[in-house]
């Protein structure tokens, strides 16, 4: 009996899981679009994502970490002119505003993926997770790619 | 007085007006020479007036010396970062491998080119490491770096800038860096600088004119 109640449970607490998941799902608070990972020397210890955050809901998304497996740690860091210098800061969080669309490209915003676990070349899979202020979890995957 | 004599006659004259008009010319080109026009709408900034570089004593990938008399020879293509740089330097190496590759250049690079990437980073920045780190761009692109009073004698007059960021808690550093490209004629003479953004096609186009412009004027 007991068997059948603890089945029944995890049942429903999986079908649970599975819809909120689903909700999860069709209506992520950010759209991520034309993400772009360069290949990178071998040895580089650093690589950069370029990519399209799209705020899909009606209020603000604040971005406070973001994770990888393939490396130790990922910032999101801004470029700019200081003092007639290339300088990059590292942002403590990202926010964008409700049905804003920011763009992370050269020379402005990217998110940089630092450390890689072993070297990535073209056709590599790396897998970003976006956490969000609210608790929200974004994962995207996406190929090194050569650019030109 | 025949017909032949009249027609040689006249030959006579035109190969005199020939040679009077080729050696006018060659005399206007040569004595009277005038320098060649300033080439226009570079995006390039040509130096009104060459600079030559004095003394500087860094190594190569290799950990062979490289100094003044290692720019000499060649055009050189200079461009100053670091190898954990994630995005300027990547994209101003990518740019230089495409300017080396680019068709117009062909006849050039195996012979009278030479690309240069100077880390200002010599603590993190290896021979080793920037070998491998200039190498995946095109074999023939040359990492430098060297003791730092070494790089500040080649960057000062140059007019580059860097400077380093306090490290994280990792230990890690950002360097700030200048994102011009530098070009250097085979005299060791700086001539343009290429700043940001940084187009294969107009570096390719500038450099082409540039070229043109000083050795017709030397």
């Amino acid at each position: 009996m007991n068997k059948i109640l603890i089945s029944l449970f995890i049942f429903i607490a999986s079908v649970n899981t599975a819809f909120a998941e689903t909700a999860n799902k069709t209506q992520p608070s950010l759209i991520f679009k034309n993400i772009v990972i360069p290949e990178a020397p071998p040895v580089a210890s650093v690589m950069v994502a370029y990519l399209n955050i799209t705020n899909n809901s009606n209020t603000k998304q604040t971005i406070t970490k973001i994770t990888s497996p393939q490396f130790k740690r990922v910032e999101i860091h801004e470029m700019s002119m200081s003092n007639g210098m290339m300088n990059m800061k590292k942002m403590k969080t990202l926010t964008i505003k409700a049905k804003q669309k920011i763009s992370l490209e050269p020379g402005g915003l990217h998110v940089m993926l630092i450390k890689p676990i072993k070297p990535l070349i073209k056709g590599n899979t790396v897998e970003l997770t976006f956490m969000l202020s609210s608790g929200e979890l974004n994962t995207i995957n996406t190929q090194v790619q050569i650019v030109d | 007085m025949s017909e032949t004599n009249q027609k040689s006659n006249s030959l006579l004259i035109i190969v005199v007006a020939a040679i009077s008009i080729g050696v006018g010319i060659w005399v206007s080109q040569t004595v009277f020479k005038t320098p060649a026009a300033v080439p226009k709408n570079l995006e390039a900034t040509l130096l009104d007036k060459s600079k030559p570089l004095t003394a500087f004593n860094l190594i190569d990938h290799n950990n062979d010396t490289f100094n003044l008399e290692s720019l000499k020879g060649k055009w050189s293509f200079l461009f100053f970062g670091f190898t954990h740089c994630p995005d300027v330097c990547p994209l101003a190496l990518k740019v230089m491998q495409n300017v080396w590759k680019s068709p117009e250049l062909k006849s050039l690079t195996e012979t009278n080119l030479k690309m240069i990437f100077v880390s200002v980073d010599p603590d993190r920045d290896k021979p080793k490491l920037l070998k491998s780190y200039v190498q995946y761009y095109n074999p023939k692109f040359i990492g430098v770096t060297g003791k730092s009073n070494e790089i500040d004698k080649l960057t000062n007059q140059i007019g580059i800038l860097y400077g380093f960021d306090e490290p994280d808690e990792n230990g890690d550093y950002n360097v700030m860096h200048s994102g011009q490209i530098i070009l250097i004629d085979p005299k060791g003479n700086m001539r343009a600088v290429f700043s940001p953004p940084l187009s294969p096609k107009s570096i390719t186009r500038d450099f082409i004119a540039i070229q043109k412009f000083v050795e017709d004027n030397s």
